[in-house]
C-alpha cells in the first residue's frame, strides 16, 4: 500500500487545490502537532493553528470576493474535514462549523448578503450555525428563541446552547421564532414561525461559559444569549418564515460532511494501528504477525476502507446533485460515525495500554471519534430518515431515471458549493439491491451483498402493513435502517475499488456480518427468512477469509 | 391533466412518499394517517413539481387547512388552474 491515505487512494477526484495541499502540509508539521496536543491538554481553543491555516488561503476558499469567486466544492470541503480530523477532533470540527454555518449562505442569501458575510470571513471572522437550545435539540419546531419586529428589524431574545463557535464566533446564523404558531396547520404543514438570521455578535449578545467536553477539549462548545439584540432586517435569510426549510437543505449537505471526520478518524487509527503492529516485537516477531492482533489489524483497515468509501460516495453526490443527495449523506453519517468507532476500538485493542496514554496520539483519537455522530442530527435523527428512505425504496420504485446516479456522480467534475448547494431536488434514492446486483458483475461479494439486500427489501416489504409503518416497533424498523447503512458501505467500496486484498476482504467480512444482522432481525420479527440469505452469509465469510491472508501480507510489511 | 387524473396521480405520491401500498390511500384518506409530516411533506412539494409540474409554496397559507387526499389533488387542481395550465 502506498504512502496515502486512504482518501486520496479511493477518491475519484485528485483534488489539485494549493490551499488543500498546503493544509495537508501544516497539519503534518510537528510544531503544528506540538500546538494542537498543548491546546488540547491545556483546554484551549487552537487560535495559532486557525490564524495559520487562514494565512493558508483556506478562509477565501470558502468566501468569495470580488472578482476571486469561492472555489470550494464539496470535494475541498469533505477533504479538509478528512485532514482536518486526521490531526485533531478539536481543530477539525472547528474548521468544520465555518463550512456548515455558510451553507445557509450558500443556499439562501441575497447578493449583498453574501456580499458582507465573506468580507466579514475573509477578514478572520470564524462563523458557527445556533439551531440548539437546551431544552430543544433534535425537535427544532420547538425552539423558543424568538425574534420580534422592531421598526425596520427585529430584536432577538432567548439562548442556544451546546454551539460549536458560541464564544469565537463573530458570525452568529441563527434560528429564531418570528410567528406565533397560530395559523392552523396540517400534515402538510411546514414549520412557517421559524426565521434564519446571518448576525454579527454585538449589542445584546453574550456568550456563555465553555462547556467541558469530553472530546475535542480545545474545542468551544459554549452558549450564546441573546438580550434583546437588535438585528437589522437585512440580516434575515430568504425570508420570514423560511428557516425551517433552509435549515432541512442545509443539513442535507452538510452531513456529508461529518461522514468526511469520522472518515479521518478512522484513517488515522488505521495507521496509528497498523504502524504500531508492524513495530512492536513480541516473543521475537512482530504483534503484527501474531494471529488475534492479525484479526483486528484487517478489521481496522476493512473499517476504514468502508467508512472512506461512503463518505467519498456521499461527497460525490453531494457534488453532482446538492440537495439530491440527502439519503446518501444520511446513510454515510450514520455509517461512517459507526464505522469510525468501531475502527478506533479494533485500534485500540492492537494498542492495548499504549492507546490509554494522554501523551500518545491514539488517546485523542479514541476521545475525539466519539463526537461526530452527534453533530448534524443524533443517530436516531438518522436512523428516523433511513427509516422512511427504506419504506420508500422496498416499494420498488427506482427513484433514478437513469439507474444507478453513482458512476455518474463519481466522474463529475467538481461544481462550486455556492451554485450547487441551492440546487432543489428529490433525493434520489436508487435501489441498494439492484446497484449491489451490477456491482456483483465485477465483485462477487457484492454479488452476495446484493441477495442480502433483497432480502431486507422484501422483508420490509412482507411486514408492512396498511399504515404508514412497516412495523410498529421502532427499534425494528431502525435495525434494519442500519443494516440498509452497512450494505451502502459495503456498495460504495464496490464502487471505487473491488480488487484489493483490504475491499475483497471488507466487502466478505462486513457483508456477512450484515447478513447476520439481517437473520437476526428476521427471528425477531418471527418472520420466514428470505430464501438464499443463509447461503449468502457463508459466502460473504468465505469470501473475506480469501482475501485475508494477502491484505496481512500486505498491512504486515507496508511502510 | 383532468381533475380524476390529479386525484390518482397525488395518491400515487404520496404513496410513495411515505412509503406506503399505494392501494391503501384512499380518496378521502387522512394524510396524517400515511404518515406525511413536515420533512416529508417537502419531499412531497418537490415530487408534485417534478411529476405534475405544479411548484407549491411550501408557506401557502391554504396548507395548514389540508387534511385529507382529496382536498389536496383539489389545492393543486386550483394551483395548475392559477398558473394557466
Amino acid at each position: 500500500m502506498s504512502a496515502q491515505t486512504t482518501w486520496e487512494r479511493l477518491s475519484p477526484i485528485a483534488l489539485d487545490d494549493p490551499v488543500v495541499s498546503a493544509v495537508k502540509q501544516a497539519l503534518a508539521d510537528p510544531s503544528v502537532c506540538a500546538e494542537l496536543s498543548a491546546c488540547e491538554a491545556r483546554e484551549v481553543f487552537p487560535s495559532e493553528v486557525l490564524a495559520r491555516l487562514r494565512e493558508l488561503g483556506v478562509a477565501s476558499l470558502f468566501a468569495e470576493a470580488e472578482r476571486e469567486p469561492s472555489r470550494v466544492t464539496m470535494w475541498h470541503a469533505a477533504a479538509l474535514n478528512a485532514q482536518t480530523a486526521r490531526a485533531s477532533g478539536s481543530l477539525a470540527i472547528t474548521l468544520g462549523v465555518n463550512f456548515l454555518a455558510l451553507l445557509p449562505v450558500y443556499l439562501a442569501a441575497t447578493d449583498e448578503q453574501r456580499r458582507r458575510v465573506f468580507s466579514l470571513v475573509r477578514s478572520g471572522a470564524q462563523a458557527a450555525l445556533l439551531l440548539t437550545e437546551w431544552a430543544h435539540g433534535s425537535d427544532l419546531g420547538s425552539i423558543q428563541t424568538r425574534a420580534r419586529k422592531a421598526g425596520d428589524g427585529y430584536r432577538l431574545s432567548g439562548q442556544k446552547d451546546l454551539i460549536n463557535g458560541g464564544h469565537e464566533a463573530a458570525l452568529l446564523v441563527t434560528l429564531a421564532r418570528t410567528g406565533d404558531g397560530v395559523a392552523e396547520t396540517g400534515p402538510l404543514s411546514v414549520p412557517a414561525d421559524l426565521s434564519l438570521f446571518a448576525i454579527e455578535r454585538g449589542e445584546g449578545i453574550s456568550a456563555l461559559p465553555r462547556y467541558r467536553t469530553l472530546p475535542a477539549p480545545a474545542a468551544d462548545i459554549s452558549g450564546v444569549r441573546f438580550s434583546d439584540a437588535p438585528v437589522p432586517a437585512a440580516a434575515l435569510l430568504g425570508g420570514e418564515g423560511r428557516g425551517f426549510s433552509i435549515v432541512q437543505q442545509t443539513l442535507a449537505i452538510s452531513r456529508g460532511g461529518v461522514a468526511a471526520l469520522a472518515a479521518g478518524a478512522s484513517s488515522r487509527a488505521f495507521e496509528l494501528a497498523a504502524g504500531y503492529a508492524r513495530r512492536r516485537q513480541l516473543y521475537g516477531r512482530s504483534i503484527a504477525s501474531l494471529d488475534p492482533i492479525a484479526d483486528h489489524l484487517a478489521a481496522v483497515c476493512a473499517l476504514d476502507h468502508l467508512c472512506n468509501a461512503l463518505a467519498i460516495e456521499a461527497a460525490a453526490m453531494v457534488n453532482a446533485h446538492g440537495q439530491g443527495a440527502a439519503y446518501f449523506t444520511a446513510a454515510a453519517k450514520l455509517a461512517c460515525c459507526d464505522l469510525a468507532e468501531e475502527a478506533v476500538a479494533q485500534g485500540r485493542a492492537i494498542l492495548a495500554a499504549r492507546a490509554l496514554l494522554g501523551d500518545l496520539p491514539f488517546a485523542g483519537l479514541s476521545r475525539d471519534v466519539l463526537l461526530y455522530g452527534v453533530f448534524d442530527g443524533t443517530r436516531h435523527v438518522m436512523l428516523g430518515h433511513l427509516d422512511r428512505f427504506l419504506a420508500r425504496m422496498a416499494k420498488g420504485r427506482d427513484r433514478s431515471a437513469h439507474g444507478d446516479p453513482i458512476p455518474e456522480a463519481l466522474a463529475s467534475p467538481p461544481a462550486r458549493l455556492v451554485e450547487r448547494a441551492g440546487r432543489r431536488a428529490r433525493p434520489l434514492l436508487p435501489s441498494i439491491a439492484s446497484r449491489l446486483e451490477v456491482l456483483g458483475e465485477r465483485a462477487p461479494a457484492a454479488a452476495q451483498a446484493a441477495r442480502v439486500a433483497s432480502g431486507l427489501l422484501g422483508i420490509v416489504t412482507a411486514q408492512r402493513g396498511r399504515d404508514d409503518a412497516w412495523h410498529p416497533d421502532a427499534a425494528r424498523r431502525f435495525e434494519a435502517a442500519e443494516i440498509l447503512a452497512g450494505l451502502e458501505a459495503i456498495a460504495a467500496l464496490a464502487a471505487l475499488d473491488h480488487e484489493s486484498p483490504a475491499a475483497r476482504f471488507a466487502a466478505g467480512w462486513y457483508g456477512a456480518r450484515m447478513a447476520g444482522r439481517l437473520r437476526a432481525l428476521v427471528d425477531r420479527l418471527g418472520a420466514e427468512p428470505p430464501a438464499g440469505l443463509d447461503e449468502a452469509a457463508r459466502r460473504l465469510a468465505q469470501l473475506g477469509e480469501a482475501a485475508r491472508d494477502s491484505l496481512l501480507e500486505e498491512l504486515r510489511h507496508d511502510e | 391533466m383532468t381533475n380524476e387524473a390529479i386525484l390518482a396521480r397525488v395518491k400515487e405520491l404520496v404513496a410513495d412518499v411515505c412509503g406506503v401500498d399505494a392501494a391503501a390511500v384512499a380518496d378521502d384518506g387522512k394524510l396524517l394517517g400515511y404518515g406525511l409530516d413536515s420533512v416529508r411533506a417537502l419531499d412531497l412539494f418537490l415530487a408534485f413539481e417534478d411529476e405534475l409540474g405544479i411548484e407549491i409554496d411550501e408557506h401557502d397559507p391554504e396548507l395548514g387547512a389540508i387534511k385529507t387526499v382529496r382536498q389536496l389533488a383539489e389545492f393543486l387542481d386550483r394551483r395548475r388552474a392559477e398558473a394557466g395550465d
